[in-house]
């Protein structure tokens, strides 16, 4: 009967796809990460101070992602030393237009002539922020090749090749003291890695995840750099 | 007589709507967009004029409708974003605004007005990350705020370029356009308030630096050059 012979091989595929997606989720291809630190200020969070991540948003042609500054934020929210990191949108609305692309300084040098424009100081010291995080970069495919030819019949269907490409994940983050209006410091954060899609009957990728390590390793020396008072 | 349905049809229909739905999708045929965004008052320093603002429907009800050289057609409702976003920050320019609506901008029946201002849109454009090649939706509006005295002479017009763009998500243009608007309404936001004290058609409203001048024993201005040297004639202490 054909619904009897049809429902193993549905099955059958489905194990397969199931092994498939179990062996890409284990395996992965394999990333280098290297975060580099110059401070130059100790930066110092009092307990009722908090820190704010904005992304920088003045290039034409590129723009970090909005979920590496989440998954940057996510990180130090969850991490074990007890940092208050600010939303991005409550804290440009609050400062607005001071922060928006077109106005929003570009050096900690310009940080004392905005200060003294009307009501910034007075709202930043509502606001209780204390340190901006300017994120800057992105996650690029830089190169790959290879090829999978994939073809359909009567008897099934199925993929034979290989594939690879290369991610570069490139961020930094400066850090500005807003109550001594000055740098704190950079933070740079880079992964490498090259992801396979080897396919025998059915692709498996093997993703090398260099934005989830340059996150990883952003917010980690994040929550390094600073020091919360306890007192 | 309706034909009979075999077993199986059902579903086999709604996998082939499920399919055509996502294939449109994946094809970027445009949405239908509002922009039902909230925007920020300014923190600016108003300054001390009472002015009069009208809109007219064209920016009252402004909408847009194209067709992207792909095929897509995309529709974007601005709503009353636009009112929102311009009484927020006129409100923060001036120390009092008036929305009025009368169009032929006399101020007999509008007394106390230092000025009118009627914005409107005068472009509004964007590109798709295909037309463009990049990962990005581009927005620009070019917004005109025409300045008019009290008696409705037409002071001149002051003219603003704003630029917004957001990331591309799959299956999420719709929303990824509706952003770059928005981001580019919150550009337009912040060159007013970073322009409004510079702008020739709004000398008339600035206040008189007081660093710069002196008071007579009228209470009238004399510029601060001429305070410190004797009268010698009308011409040196007019112009107050």
């Amino acid at each position: 009967m054909p619904a009897s012979s049809t429902a193993p091989r549905w099955r059958r595929a489905v194990t397969v796809a199931a092994a498939a997606a179990t062996l890409s989720g284990t395996l992965g291809g394999c990333v280098v990460s290297r975060v580099e630190e110059s401070r130059e200020a100790v930066a110092r969070v009092a307990q009722d101070e908090s820190i704010v991540i904005l992304v920088r948003r003045q290039s034409v042609q590129s723009e970090t992602e909005e979920g590496f500054t989440e998954c940057v934020r996510d990180f130090m929210e969850r991490g074990a030393v007890d940092l208050n990191v600010g939303g991005e949108d409550a804290f440009l609305d609050a400062l607005f237009p001071w922060f928006e692309p077109r106005l929003a300084p570009t050096s900690a040098d310009a940080l004392p002539e905005l200060m003294e424009l009307p009501g910034v100081r007075e709202r930043i010291a509502e606001s209780g922020v204390r340190y901006l995080v300017w994120v800057d970069g992105q996650t690029e495919v830089t190169g790959g090749g290879g090829n999978i030819s994939c073809s359909i019949g009567t008897g099934g269907a199925g993929c034979l090749g290989l594939q690879w490409w290369d991610n570069d994940s490139t961020y930094k983050a400066s850090i500005w003291d807003l109550k001594f209006a000055e740098s704190a410091g950079t933070i740079s954060s880079e992964a490498t890695g090259t992801s396979y899609l080897p396919a025998v009957v059915i692709p498996i990728p093997l993703i090398a995840r260099t934005k989830a390590a340059a996150c990883k390793g952003l917010a980690q020396q994040l929550e390094d750099f600073f020091q919360v008072e306890t007192s | 007589m309706p034909r009979p349905q075999k077993p199986g049809s059902p579903l086999r229909a709604r996998f082939r709507l499920a399919a055509t739905g996502a294939v449109l999708a994946l094809a970027g045929c445009g949405g239908d967009i509002a922009i039902v965004h909230q925007f920020p008052v300014p923190l600016i320093e108003p300054l001390p004029a009472h002015v009069g603002v009208y809109f007219e429907d064209d920016i009252r009800y402004f909408q847009f409708m194209d067709k992207t050289s792909d095929g897509a057609t995309w529709s974007v409702d601005f709503g009353d974003a636009n009112i929102r976003m311009l009484n927020n920050v006129l409100g923060a320019m001036f120390s009092e605004t008036t929305e009025v609506g009368d169009p032929s901008l006399t101020t007999d029946a509008l007394p106390g007005l230092d000025a009118i201002i009627a914005p409107k849109i005068v472009e509004y454009a964007f590109l798709t990350p295909a037309e463009q090649g990049s990962k990005f939706f581009a927005v620009s509006i070019r917004y005109r705020l025409d300045v008019h005295q009290p008696d409705g002479t037409l002071t001149g017009s002051w003219l603003v370029n704003a630029y917004g763009k957001s990331r591309s998500q799959l299956l999420q243009g719709a929303e990824s356009l509706a952003e770059a608007t928005r981001f580019a309404m919150r550009d337009a936001a912040a060159a007013l308030s970073e322009q409004y004290k510079d702008r020739p058609e709004l000398a008339a409203l600035y206040p008189e630096e007081e660093s710069d001048h002196e008071h007579d024993e009228n209470g009238d201005h004399i510029p601060a050059a001429t305070s410190e040297v004797p009268q010698e004639g009308p011409e040196s202490s007019a112009g107050e």
